[in-house]
C-alpha cells in the first residue's frame, strides 16, 4: 500500500488497550491434585493484523486558537511515533517545533509552519525529509482535544525530572517526581517552554512523558468492557478524519498492543541559531537520520 | 445491559447464518469456516456457546446488535472447535485451526500456535470435553452499523489421555468485517492456563 495514500487527518486519537502482561498468578489446583495452591504460568499470545507491521503515526499538537482550523495552523508538538504491532514495542522521536528546515514549495522555515502551508501532508513530507520515515498516519489534535482525551481516561501520571512552572499556564507549577495531571494540566505540562532549561528540547521530552502517561493509563483500563469502542467513538465524534470507523478500530487496537516497558524515545537535538532576527533550532540532521534508521524496522531506539 | 443469548433454540438460525457466510468462501485458510466439528473420539456432549451482548458504543438498534452477536458467535465458536475442542483425537494436524481469521492474523496465530491451539498435547489426547464456553461482544457502531467488535471469551475444556488437563483459554478477539461483509478476526489477546 502506498504510504502516502495512508496519510490521514485526524483531530483526536483516544484509543484503547488490551494485552495482559505476561504474569504469574496463583490459582486453585485441579480437584484431583492434593496441593493447596499452585503457582502457574499463564501463557499469553497477542497480535494484530495491520499492515505494515510497524505503523508510523505523526502526532501533532496544533496551536490553533478557538475558531481556527487545527490543520491550518502551526504545530506546537511534533512527535513521530512508531508502533510495532508484532512485538508491542514503540518509539517516539520528538522534533523541536522551531527546527529550521527546508519545506517543499515554501523554502527554509521552522518545521511547524509546514502544517500551516500544506496541512498534514506537507508536515509529513517535512518529517520524512528530516528523519527519513514517511508517516502512515497523521493525527492532529488541538488544545481542547488533548484536554478532553486526558479527562476522558481519568487523568494521567507523569514522571517529571525537574520542577518547573509557567506564569500563565501553570502558576502552581509541577513538582519533581510523579505528578498526577488532569486534562488542562497535561496540556500545560506539554506546552510550557520558557521556564525549561533547554527550552524546546525539554518541552519535546515532556510531550513524550505525556504520551507515556496516556499510554499507561490506557493499559490500566484496557480490560474494561467497551473501553476501546468508547475511545474510537470519541474519535469519530470529534475528529476530522477520512478513516472509516473500522480502520480507526483496527488502528486503535494496534495502539493498544504497545507495552509501556518497550517504549523508547529520543528528541532530535541541535543548536540554537538566528534567522532574520528570530531564534530557531538548527537540528542535528545526522542524528535525525540515525534515529530514523534505527527505529524504522522495529520501532526501537537503542540510544539517543 | 442488553443481552442476547445464543443457545440451542437459536442454533438453527446460527447454522443458517454460518452456512450462508460459508457459501461465499474461497481458497485461503482464513476463509474456511469451522472445520472442527466434533467427531470420532472427540467430545461427548459439547457445551453450547453462550453469546451475549456486552457494551455498545454508538447508536445501534437492539435487534441489529443481537444480529451481530448471532453472527460473531459462530466465528468465535469456529475457532474454538478448529483449534481446541473439535476434530478427531489424538490429533496432530492443526493446519486449519484458524477459520474466521484474516490472512495476517492467521500468520500471527501460527507463530503462537502452541497457545492458540491444542497442538502441544494433541497427540496425547484421546478426547476433549467442552465444559463451558462464553463470549460477550462489545460493539462499535457508526451510522447505525456495527463497524468493529471485541469478543471477550472464556473456553473451558477437559482433555483425557496420558496427561489429562482442565484447561481455560481466555481473552479477547478483535473483529471487523471483510470485503464480503463477514466478521473476521484481525487480532487477539489470549491466555491459556490450567484450571
Amino acid at each position: 500500500m502506498n504510504a502516502r495514500s495512508l496519510i490521514r487527518r485526524c483531530g483526536k486519537l483516544a484509543a484503547l488497550a488490551a494485552v495482559l502482561a505476561g504474569t504469574f498468578v496463583i490459582v486453585p489446583g485441579p480437584s484431583a491434585a492434593p496441593a493447596q495452591s499452585v503457582l502457574v504460568k499463564v501463557d499469553q499470545a497477542h497480535g494484530v493484523d495491520l499492515s505494515p507491521d510497524v505503523v508510523w503515526i505523526l502526532a501533532l499538537g496544533s496551536d490553533a486558537r478557538p475558531g481556527e482550523k487545527i490543520v491550518k495552523s502551526r504545530a506546537d508538538a511534533i512527535q513521530l511515533v512508531g508502533i510495532n504491532t508484532k512485538t508491542g514495542a514503540a518509539a517516539a522521536i520528538g522534533v523541536p517545533r522551531d527546527s529550521y528546515v527546508p519545506i517543499t514549495g515554501v523554502g527554509s522555515e521552522r518545521i511547524n509552519a509546514s502544517l500551516y502551508y500544506g496541512g498534514p501532508q506537507l508536515m509529513a513530507n517535512s518529517i520524512r525529509n528530516l528523519i527519513g520515515i514517511e508517516p502512515d498516519y497523521v493525527v492532529v489534535t488541538g488544545f481542547s482535544g488533548l484536554i478532553n482525551m486526558v479527562n476522558d481516561i481519568g487523568g494521567i501520571t507523569v514522571d517529571n525530572p525537574v520542577a518547573f512552572s509557567d506564569e500563565n499556564l501553570a502558576p502552581q507549577g509541577f513538582p519533581q517526581g510523579r505528578v498526577k495531571l488532569n486534562g488542562f494540566e497535561a496540556m500545560a505540562f506539554s506546552r510550557t517552554r520558557h521556564s525549561l532549561l533547554r527550552g524546546d528540547f525539554d518541552r519535546s521530552a515532556n510531550q513524550q512523558r505525556t504520551l507515556m502517561g496516556i499510554l499507561k493509563k490506557i493499559r490500566k483500563r484496557h480490560d474494561q468492557p467497551g473501553f476501546i469502542e468508547m475511545g474510537v467513538r470519541t474519535v469519530i465524534g470529534h475528529t476530522d478524519t477520512n478513516l472509516s470507523p473500522a480502520e480507526l478500530f483496527k488502528l486503535a487496537q494496534a495502539v493498544a498492543q504497545v507495552d509501556p516497558a518497550k517504549v523508547t524515545d529520543c528528541v532530535v537535538q541541535g543548536g540554537i541559531g538566528n534567522v532574520g532576527g528570530a531564534s530557531v533550532v538548527l537540528p542535528d540532521r545526522a542524528l535525525a537520520t540515525r534515529l530514523g534508521n534505527e527505529a524504522r524496522k522495529d520501532a526501537t531506539l537503542e540510544r539517543c | 445491559m442488553d443481552t442476547t443469548r445464543v443457545g440451542a433454540r437459536a442454533g438453527a438460525v446460527l447454522a443458517c447464518l454460518t452456512l450462508l457466510l460459508a457459501s461465499a468462501c474461497s481458497g485461503s485458510d482464513s476463509d474456511k469456516e469451522p472445520a472442527g466439528t466434533p467427531t470420532g473420539s472427540s467430545s461427548a456432549e459439547p457445551a453450547a456457546l453462550e453469546a451475549t451482548l456486552g457494551k455498545v458504543e454508538g447508536r445501534l438498534k437492539p435487534a441489529a446488535a443481537a444480529a451481530e452477536v448471532a453472527a460473531i458467535g459462530p466465528v468465535v465458536d469456529g475457532w474454538f472447535d478448529a483449534a481446541y475442542v473439535g476434530g478427531k483425537f489424538p490429533r496432530t494436524d492443526f493446519g486449519d485451526a484458524f477459520p474466521g481469521f484474516t490472512p495476517g492474523a492467521v500468520k500471527d496465530a501460527r507463530k503462537d500456535i502452541a497457545l492458540m491451539t491444542n497442538v502441544q498435547s494433541g497427540a496425547d489426547i484421546t478426547s476433549v470435553t467442552t465444559d463451558d464456553k462464553t463470549v460477550a461482544v462489545d460493539l462499535l457502531a457508526a451510522k447505525q452499523k456495527a463497524a468493529g467488535a471485541t469478543a471477550r471469551f472464556t473456553l473451558d475444556f477437559t482433555t483425557a489421555g496420558t496427561a489429562p488437563e482442565e484447561v481455560r483459554v481466555k481473552g479477547q478477539l478483535f473483529l471487523t468485517r471483510d470485503t464480503k461483509n463477514r466478521w473476521r478476526i484481525f487480532g487477539y489477546n489470549v491466555t491459556r492456563s490450567i484450571r
